[in-house]
């Protein structure tokens, strides 16, 4: 995953490195999200992904329901693959 | 105190922080979910003052006035819990919620969230220490690897994914239930009975333990239904169908395994070479935090999209985009000139009526009454087409009632008129301007593109 670093400026203009894990597009609402981690860190985070033709920029996802749509959307890519039923 | 609000509720929230500790307990994981140590120091604090009788201080007051539709939704859902199934094993009770989290496989779907906010103004002293702070500022609450013992617990507790004869599985279902209640009885009494304030870790076990006897019961209860039903053969026979299918998913698996989205990582590093060309930027206060089992299906993905030809997956990835777009198109258009047709129909009809005697527009207007069903179904189109179209919709379909309504005044008039043989000004004019404006076919078709 190494090829994956994206270098990120903050409000402060420190430098973070994220690891880019997943791209997901939501084509109903026209929305880009992005599923990262921090380096050298397990936990998966996800933000929105706004995206201009000079730039681009991560934002926090704020709505309780849009962030709930995106975390069945990656439950249901886990249990795809793991194929687990359950009694 | 005044809080302006239903006594009942009022009376409710007292009581609740006196007397109800699951509703204590509620609040705590919440507080803690969020990071929020301050508002759990607050909920002690106010916990202790309705328990012990002391005065209600004024952070108690305004943690109250914030939060109290918040509150009435906690109680209203913890006595709802409480009315229903009860299942009863030793000398615990807990309710049965159907609508519960199912742990994953891999470890708990913990979905936490962090609202720290970043401080914008201070000052940077270097940027490798504000890097560290970023990252501090996004490490999640409930970490997994704090709690190792507890998922240890549940990791060797859960072989659900494999089928057993239903009794075995009834057998293993009540052991660990009783397992895990006496699990949350010792931490619950240990908050309870603690002096001091609660810590996040103790309620993140809570959290885990609780949300995996939620399932267990769930699972427990459906096997009980299912003999309650005495239908031992048809048991029998689903646990043989049962055993077929574990067989075959553990086939699955050691195939999926081999098999995962293969082009994953090439899409990625697509998109995000046209992202390194971009300046980026963050501005993240809070950041979503979800599971390990991700983590490792991504890690997984990653290793398995190694050998695969990566212009190859782009491409593919790309072609079905493509087709998807094309499909999409061509539905739009088929729904364009569907509804335009409608509209040159409504227009048609509308210029017709201008050049008609009265009698004649009253029976138009008849006849655009029960088109009014009709128009109803542009809110089902396509939600682009439908938003652009609807206020021109609702636009005709009150000309037309103004138009009803116009007439109706006017058949009064019309009446005395043709009595006494002469029309009144006023009503000529009102006869004159009986239909509204209309659409021009410029606006019309600009409503298309």
């Amino acid at each position: 995953m190494e090829n994956n670093i994206l270098k990120l400026k903050t409000d402060n203009n420190g430098e973070v490195e994220i690891e880019v894990l997943d791209i997901i597009n939501n084509e109903l609402q026209n929305k880009d999200y992005i599923v990262y981690r921090l380096r050298d860190k397990d936990d998966v985070l996800i933000s929105i992904l706004n995206q201009t033709e000079t730039g681009f920029s991560l934002d926090t996802i704020e709505d309780a329901n849009e962030f709930r749509e995106i975390e069945n959307y990656l439950a249901s890519k886990i249990n795809d693959n793991s194929g687990a039923i359950t009694l | 105190m005044n809080l302006d609000k239903n006594i009942n509720d009022i009376v409710s929230i007292f009581n609740a922080f006196k007397e109800n500790d699951d509703f204590y307990h509620e609040l705590m994981k919440e507080a803690y979910s969020i990071g929020n140590e301050s508002e759990a120091r607050k909920i002690t604090r106010a916990r202790d003052e309705f328990k012990n009788g002391y005065k209600i201080s004024q952070d108690t007051v305004e943690l109250i006035k914030t939060n109290f539709d918040k509150y009435v939704k906690i109680i209203n859902v913890l006595n709802e819990k409480n009315n229903q199934n009860k299942y009863t094993t030793s000398n615990d009770t807990y309710s049965m919620d159907l609508n519960s989290n199912e742990l994953q496989n891999e470890s708990t779907l913990n979905v936490t969230s962090n609202n720290t906010t970043a401080n914008n103004n201070r000052n940077s002293s270097s940027s490798t220490e504000d890097e560290k702070d970023d990252e501090k500022n996004i490490q999640p609450i409930f970490n997994n690897s704090n709690n190792s013992e507890v998922e240890n617990n549940i990791q060797e507790l859960d072989d659900s994914n494999y089928a057993y004869s239903s009794t075995i599985a009834k057998q293993n279902l009540e052991r660990k239930l009783a397992t895990i209640n006496n699990q949350i009885s010792i931490i619950r009494n240990n908050i309870n009975n603690s002096e001091k304030m609660p810590s996040k870790n103790e309620y993140q076990q809570l959290f885990q333990l609780e949300s995996y006897r939620d399932k267990l019961t769930q699972r427990l209860e459906s096997i009980k239904l299912e003999e309650s039903y005495g239908d031992n053969e048809r048991i029998e026979s689903r646990d043989q169908k049962l055993a077929e299918v574990n067989t075959k998913i553990k086939e699955n698996r050691e195939k999926l395994q081999s098999d995962k989205p293969k082009f994953i990582k090439a899409v990625i590093s697509h998109r995000l070479n046209k992202l390194k060309e971009k300046q980026g930027r963050i501005k993240v206060k809070q950041r979503t935090v979800v599971n390990k089992a991700l983590l490792k299906y991504y890690k997984d993905s990653f290793k398995a999209s190694k050998s695969d030809s990566h212009d190859k997956a782009v491409n593919q990835y790309y072609q079905d985009k493509r087709d998807l777009l094309k499909e999409k198109k061509e539905s739009i258009l088929d729904n364009l000139d569907n509804n335009k047709g409608i509209i040159a129909t409504i227009k048609n009809k509308f210029y017709k009526l201008r050049s008609l005697p009265i009698s004649a527009r009253i029976s138009y207007i008849e006849g655009l009454q029960q088109k009014e069903g009709k128009l109803n179904g542009f809110k089902h189109l396509n939600k682009d087409i439908a938003n652009k179209l609807y206020p021109r919709v609702q636009k005709v379909k009150n000309n037309t009632r103004q138009i009803i309504e116009q007439l109706k005044q006017m058949s009064g008039y019309l009446k005395s008129a043709s009595q006494s043989q002469q029309f009144n000004p006023e009503m000529e004019e009102l006869i004159n301007n009986l239909v509204p404006d209309q659409p021009t076919l410029e606006e019309v078709s600009s409503m298309h593109r």
